[in-house]
């Protein structure tokens, strides 16, 4: 889902193969990543650029786990 | 132990970018790879990092890999760093092992201490590239994949960043990519691209 309560959250895509490639573990993506974004705390460079005009992406898979 | 490339082709947006590329990337062994922008240098990057697939051809791992994916220690064109928080902490978020002081000590190697506790969005490029140099170093990898890693740098602070990836990779092969050909690199094995 890329919607929680109504809100829009994107994670940026740097920083979603920065964890892929260091191999972040599910939890701590969940922590710095995920939820920070969802909650618009913590961003890229990317996102501190453009804001959340973006696109919007699933962000939470199985598949990241 | 080496990594192989084999007839290796990517295109971006049609466009061919590499063209049945052969290399081999050994252990113990350091590889400037060079060339104009566009050149394919960060597309290379981001297929031994495992962040693109080739159109054609392949990535092999000859030896004795512990897993038979490729680990990277990673340092990326643009950072890819969490902007509100400290040099310390993007360092030891990635690894569990790596606690705050750990990453500390060697952060001040390259940053001056009372940067290294600031959120990364207020440093300097070069004090941000000295982040990523040292997050990447930090974890255990079979490959380490740098690029542009001294952008923004002075002659000192390049100096001293090479130094530093250099007495901590280990035998583990290093990949620096970047279109400058520094003095320090020429000791590398040259990729021109």
């Amino acid at each position: 889902m890329n919607r929680a309560d109504g809100r829009r959250f994107r994670v940026d895509r740097e920083l979603k193969e920065m964890a892929k490639v260091f191999r972040m573990p599910f939890g701590t993506r969940l922590l710095y990543l995920y939820l920070p974004a969802l909650f618009g705390h913590a961003r890229g460079a990317e996102g501190t650029a453009q804001q959340d005009g973006g696109d919007t992406e699933p962000e939470v898979r199985e598949g990241d786990r | 132990m080496t990594i192989e490339l084999e007839k290796v082709s990517k295109a971006l947006h049609g466009k061919p970018v590499l063209q049945d590329l052969t290399l081999d990337f050994s252990t113990d062994t350091c590889y400037a790879v060079t060339g104009a922008k566009g050149s394919g240098k960060t597309t290379l990057l981001r297929i031994l990092m495992g962040l693109d697939t080739p159109d054609s051809g392949r990535v092999r791992l000859l030896g004795d890999y512990k897993y038979s994916w490729l680990t990277c220690g990673a340092v990326f064109q643009r950072d890819a760093l969490i902007e509100n928080l400290s040099g310390v902490r993007n360092i030891s978020v990635i690894r569990k092992l790596t606690s705050d002081k750990a990453a500390r000590e060697e952060l001040v190697k390259l940053l001056a201490p009372d940067r290294a506790e600031l959120p990364v969005y207020k440093l300097s490029r070069a004090e941000r590239r000295a982040v990523c140099i040292v997050r990447a170093l930090s974890v255990p990898a079979d490959l380490l994949a740098m690029d542009e890693p001294f952008e923004g740098m002075t002659d000192k602070e390049r100096a001293a960043a090479f130094s530093y990836i250099m007495d901590h990779k280990g035998s583990t092969p290093l990949v620096i990519a970047g279109r400058e050909r520094y003095a320090e690199l020429a000791v590398f094995k040259s990729i021109p691209l």
